[in-house]
């Protein structure tokens, strides 16, 4: 008993100290894992200031069957599973971080010392920041001097932000349950890094590999993380989509990882139309929408929810594949316009009406910047044939069928050597 | 006669040796005579080994040197290089160069066949080039649509691709209803079973069937017991007797096709000679 | 007999068997199963891929420690505990760093101080700066004590006098 409390001492110290501030309840309860004495009495006098749990059962402790149904009459509904309640009635519910782990709250100890280390730090980059920038520009040796010194200072500012939250269990927790705050820049940092780990590599890896990079654009380097949904059901990139379900507008979910708002295009465009006169194919732009705000908290972007007048040009076009062509890729691309400034829809509307315009042009035109892509592909499939008839396609009845290839007249070559 | 003349000498030996041989091995015997039959044969082959000392051994390091001759050190040339050189027309399919691992690698509308052989994939004409941008070390042999193009394209070029496709009218393929059930084909949905499986042709008895019989279908065959009315005992696993019964009767067949096999090599060793 | 979904996978929670139940029954005719018979053969079984039965086998191995399975908390406590760890190391790492590069500094100046300041020339710095006769007529320090296999229990002889001079 002695060595135990000896142990236990300082960590006891810790905690109380911690709960003046928290609540009083709480010290009770976390001070009773210590003592083996003194339970009982204690707990005499919490159960005579209180009522009696059958009287009033607590939905998130209650798990005995005829006190659900009795909360159920009340109209409360039990919150959980009725064994997580039941395990959370037995266990002292101390929150995380005051658990009485000595190891642990060690660890806590050194990881808040290095927190309250890198907040000092940020604090004094901030000044440093600040100083800079009230330095007429002529002292600090240049526009070009002082805007890089700027950049590098903020960048490192940035970091720091991250550093000092990353070892926090809570917001650890936090973002694998999925309630991080994208407003905070730890949380944007985790997220980029889990994208990063493995859904933007298969997004690169298809979209290299089936070589939308060199044919739509010369270059694409994704740094915004796109989901696309038909209907509900989310689109694997490079998956086959039915036209069925494809002639429905589709929606958008684009994570941004960067501090602000950003306006930015989206333009959806099949490089895959046989051209049977060219010997070749076409591009044909299925959709063109600009000026979309898209920031880390605003995801959502709904493809035929946008304004008409101000931000869509071309609407949504069924995606078709006639019979017996080669699957037709339709690359999603999102495009960040320069210094987010609005462009002019008016203008590019009466400029944009050919749909069968390639997306290098508009990007050289509108001094665009690829950001973040996404693929799906179509075929000829059985309901084909009912979408291109609603979509006034006009060949419907025309089918793909392979050319003979004529082979090469035979040549005897040098037929001496040969006896 | 010659028997007789054989074993009198024998006989002598048995006398001489006869006492030893009680004495140390003092095996009990029914016979008088130790010397049986066997052992004139027995002597036979000691004899022919004393005849023919040294017979031919050929052991493996020798075997491994090989002939002498020219074919074995210098195998038929195997046809391998360039079928095709720079600048010349192919068509999809023809074969450009044959080789024993990757000399060259497949570029452009190029293709590597199973033995690492390049062959075009589209009409056009062929060149040899290196790309730095893709890979520093390798050479590659593509094929051009014109006849003054250059390879490679650059790295950020749209790729240059041909249809190769007429446009037809469509034909509606319509797939045709399967008219009777004939063989057995089992849907496993639930609720299908075979026998609610329509069976028309088949109910109308022996048709010409693969190996140019005239019989029912394998599955009626298989059913002829159910027809019968012969039911077989659901299998029980604590039946011991049962299983012991069945174990032996397949242990008893088994060696009844064991001693006809054995009948039949005997009789076979026996013509052989 | 149907079961209600919600019964069903009640059952199944609790490991009720209701295949006699549901399985419609088969009477006469046994049920077909979708293996083909080639492959059901003996031998014919697909292998599957080698590597995937070697993993599975090493990693089900009566031999092979069992993973390491924490709860929710039990896991984020030992997460907090190793970037603690983690960080602390990398603290101490740094302070080592430092002061190895602040007394390299020192020593830099001290030598600067001496060829600029001492004002004979910088012919004292030289002196200090020749290596001559440095490895050579020294033996290596820890040839100073006893070999032996393991260090001592005490690690210092605290009753050790110099020697008197006599």
């Amino acid at each position: 008993m002695a060595h135990c409390e000896r142990a236990a001492k300082p960590l006891l110290q810790c905690l109380q100290k911690s709960y003046t501030k928290g609540l009083p309840g709480l010290q009770v309860q976390a001070t009773r894992a210590f003592q083996t004495t003194a339970i009982a009495r204690e707990e005499a006098q919490t159960e005579t200031k209180s009522q009696p749990f059958h009287k009033s059962p607590d939905p998130a402790l209650v798990s005995s069957p005829r006190l659900e149904r009795r909360l159920l009459r009340q109209g409360i509904s039990p919150i959980g599973s009725r064994r997580r309640r039941a395990a959370l009635e037995t266990s002292p519910n101390i929150p995380f971080e005051q658990l009485p782990y000595q190891c642990f709250q060690e660890a806590r100890n050194i990881l808040q010392a290095d927190r309250e280390e890198k907040l000092k730090d940020i604090v004094t980059i901030r000044e440093k920041i600040a100083r800079l920038e009230a330095v007429p520009t002529e002292q600090a040796g240049g526009l070009q001097v002082k805007n890089s010194k700027l950049v590098a200072m903020n960048l490192h500012l940035d970091h720091l932000k991250v550093l000092a939250d990353v070892n926090d269990p809570l917001v650890k927790k936090k973002f694998e349950d999925g309630q991080g705050d994208m407003s905070k820049p730890i949380y944007r940092y985790l997220a980029d890094k889990k994208w990063r780990e493995y859904r933007r590599k298969i997004l690169v890896q298809r979209i290299t590999q089936m070589k939308v990079i060199p044919d739509v654009l010369p270059h694409c380097d994704p740094v915004v993380d796109t989901k696309l949904y038909f209907g509900r059901t989310a689109t694997q990139p490079g998956e086959f989509v039915n036209s069925r379900v494809s002639a429905t507008t589709p929606k958008l979910d684009v994570q941004l990882f960067e501090r602000g708002e950003k306006l930015v295009t989206i333009a959806v465009v099949d490089s895959d139309i046989p051209n049977v006169e060219k010997d070749g194919f076409d591009y044909r732009t299925h959709y063109l929408a600009v000026n979309v705000p898209i920031s880390a908290t605003s995801t959502k972007v709904d493809l035929s929810k946008l304004s008409s007048e101000s931000q869509v040009v071309l609407p949504w076009m069924a995606p078709t594949a006639q019979k017996g062509s080669p699957y037709h890729r339709l690359s999603v691309f999102i495009m960040e316009q320069k210094d987010a400034k609005p462009l002019n829809v008016a203008d590019i509307k009466a400029k944009e009406t050919d749909r069968s315009k390639t997306l290098r042009t508009l990007q050289a035109r509108y001094h665009l910047k690829a950001i973040g892509a996404h693929l799906f592909r179509t075929q000829w499939d059985e309901t084909m044939e009912e979408v291109m008839r609603e979509n006034g396609y006009s060949d419907v009845d025309m089918e793909l069928r392979r050319k003979r290839v004529e082979p090469l007249p035979y040549k005897r070559r040098n037929p001496s050597t040969f006896r | 006669m010659l028997q007789q003349r054989l074993i009198a000498p024998f006989r002598v030996l048995e006398r001489a040796i006869g006492p030893t041989l009680r004495s140390t091995q003092s095996i009990p015997r029914s016979s008088p005579s130790i010397i049986p039959r066997s052992i004139i044969s027995a002597s036979a082959p000691a004899f022919s080994n004393r005849l023919f000392p040294l017979s031919q051994v050929r052991h493996a390091s020798h075997a491994s040197q090989g002939t002498a001759n020219r074919h074995s050190r210098d195998p038929a040339g195997k046809r391998l290089g360039a079928k095709r050189s720079g600048g010349e027309y192919v068509v999809p399919g023809c074969i450009i160069f044959r080789q024993r691992g990757t000399k060259w690698f497949p570029g452009e509308n190029c293709a590597m066949g199973r033995d690492h052989t390049i062959y075009a994939t589209e009409a056009g004409y062929v060149r040899y080039y290196l790309n730095p941008e893709l890979h520093s070390e390798r050479k590659y042999i593509g094929v051009c649509f014109e006849k003054d193009g250059k390879l490679p394209t650059p790295r950020n070029a749209p790729s240059r691709r041909k249809l190769n496709r007429v446009a037809v009218p469509r034909i509606e393929t319509v797939p045709a209803p399967i008219a009777g059930q004939s063989d057995l084909v089992a849907s496993i949905e639930d609720g299908v079973k075979v026998s609610s499986v329509e069976a028309v042709n088949a109910e109308s008895g022996s048709q010409l069937r693969p190996g140019y019989m005239y019989r029912e279908a394998n599955w009626q065959i298989g059913r002829a017991a159910e027809k019968a009315g012969i039911t077989a005992k659901q299998y029980s696993r604590n039946n011991r007797w049962l299983a012991w019964r069945k174990r032996k009767a397949r242990a008893e067949r088994a060696a009844q096709m064991k001693s006809l096999k054995n009948k039949k090599k005997a009789s076979k060793g026996k013509g052989g000679r | 007999m149907r079961l209600s979904p919600v019964l069903a996978s009640l059952a199944n929670v609790f490991k009720i068997p209701l295949s006699k139940s549901t399985i419609t029954p088969t009477t006469g005719t046994r049920s077909f199963s979708t293996t083909n018979a080639l492959l059901k053969r003996k031998g014919n079984a697909p292998r599957g891929d080698r590597r995937v039965t070697l993993i599975r086998y090493f990693l089900w191995h009566p031999l092979t420690p069992r993973p390491l399975r924490f709860s929710r908390t039990r896991f984020l406590r030992h997460w907090t505990i190793h970037r603690a760890w983690q960080l602390f190391q990398a603290q101490q790492r740094r302070a080592h760093q430092l002061e190895l590069q602040r007394q390299w500094q020192a020593m830099q100046g001290a030598c600067e101080e001496l060829r600029v300041g001492a004002g004979d020339g910088g012919k004292l710095f030289r002196k200090s700066m020749n290596k001559k006769g440095i490895f050579r007529d020294l033996f290596p320090i820890e040839y100073g004590r006893m070999q032996t296999e393991a260090p001592s229990r005490e690690g210092w002889n605290h009753e050790w006098k110099r020697m008197e001079k006599k």
